[in-house]
């Protein structure tokens, strides 16, 4: 019978850890220089921020049925720099700054996201 | 007992253990809030199908389990990237069944990459959303881990069916 573990397992490893972080690179790059910040709440888009025109930081409070957040938005990246939510993660996560990135805040069922250049609709058409 | 009905004994209880693994993973809340990332436990049942009955029953088994597994515990629309993920994984772990050299965990590794991939690229072209892409790099270190574990729970499963089983291993 084959065996449990053998030294070519290893090489395994190596290029799924590798061809993992290869994707990741690679789809990244498909999206681009990040350009607008949006916003969704309950999976429908709320807000929509151009991040050019932020070369001053600003916070905007996101206020809905489910809860508050302030949001942090500069040119380069968002955060959230207050929440109401119990666990606080997206607090906790600090910014994201390069496309494709989510802050996510189940309580609040917000999810803040950096779109880039291209979009996957591309993709699929 | 005759072979053809002994592997048909097999597939069902096969099929059986992997909708209990995939309802126990759903339990635990294992699924978490992305499509893609979870530990994949029914691979488990992937790999013992090929080592026990071979690469034609094993993709049988693997399709009847997860399209099972998903409209039962997690709703129709799940199936549109359960299907394809663990259906990969099967053709990647049959595929590299064919090297001697390689272990249960090496394998187990590779279809749980594969399963993850499938299930990322599947959900990203079908919920239009780029954000799925940028965990990819989460997934290396996620299958590696998880991978290691189904692995080395096929292998004893594996080694105690063909003892006590006398079941015969199929040779590629």
């Amino acid at each position: 019978m084959r065996k449990s573990f053998t030294k070519w397992d290893v090489s395994i490893f190596i290029a799924v850890l590798g061809l993992a972080f290869g994707l990741y690179f690679l789809c990244t790059g498909f999206l681009g220089e990040p350009v607008s910040i949006e916003v969704e709440v309950a999976g429908k888009p709320y807000a929509r921020y151009e991040m050019k025109r932020y070369h001053q930081p600003e916070e905007i409070q996101i206020r809905t049925q489910y809860g508050s957040n302030t949001l942090r938005i500069s040119d380069k990246d968002v955060c959230v720099l207050d929440a109401d939510c119990p666990d606080k993660l997206d607090v906790k996560q600090g910014a994201i700054h390069k496309s494709g990135e989510t802050i996510v805040c189940l309580p609040n069922k917000l999810v803040i996201k950096i779109s880039g250049e291209r979009d996957l609709d591309a993709l699929s058409e | 007992m005759h072979s053809a009905n002994r592997n048909l004994v097999y597939a069902g209880l096969l099929i059986a253990v992997g909708l209990a693994l995939q309802y126990a993973e759903h339990l635990l809340g294992l699924s978490g809030a992305l499509p893609g990332l979870k530990p994949g436990l029914a691979n488990m049942i992937t790999i013992l199908a090929l080592e026990l009955l071979g690469v034609r029953m094993a993709l049988a088994i693997t399709c009847i389990r997860s399209l099972l597994g998903a409209l039962l515990f997690a709703g129709f629309s799940s199936a549109m990237y359960s299907v394809p993920g663990a259906l990969g994984a099967c053709v990647v772990m049959a595929l590299l069944r064919c090297s001697r050299r390689l272990g249960f965990a090496g394998i187990s590794v590779a279809g749980a990459f594969a399963n993850n991939v499938c299930q990322t690229a599947v959900s990203a072209l079908v919920l239009q959303n780029a954000a799925i892409v940028s965990y990819l790099w989460l997934v290396g270190p996620q299958s590696i881990l998880f991978g290691i574990f189904t692995g080395l729970g096929a292998y004893f499963s594996c080694r105690v069916l063909k003892q006590h089983g006398k079941t015969r291993s199929v040779e590629v």
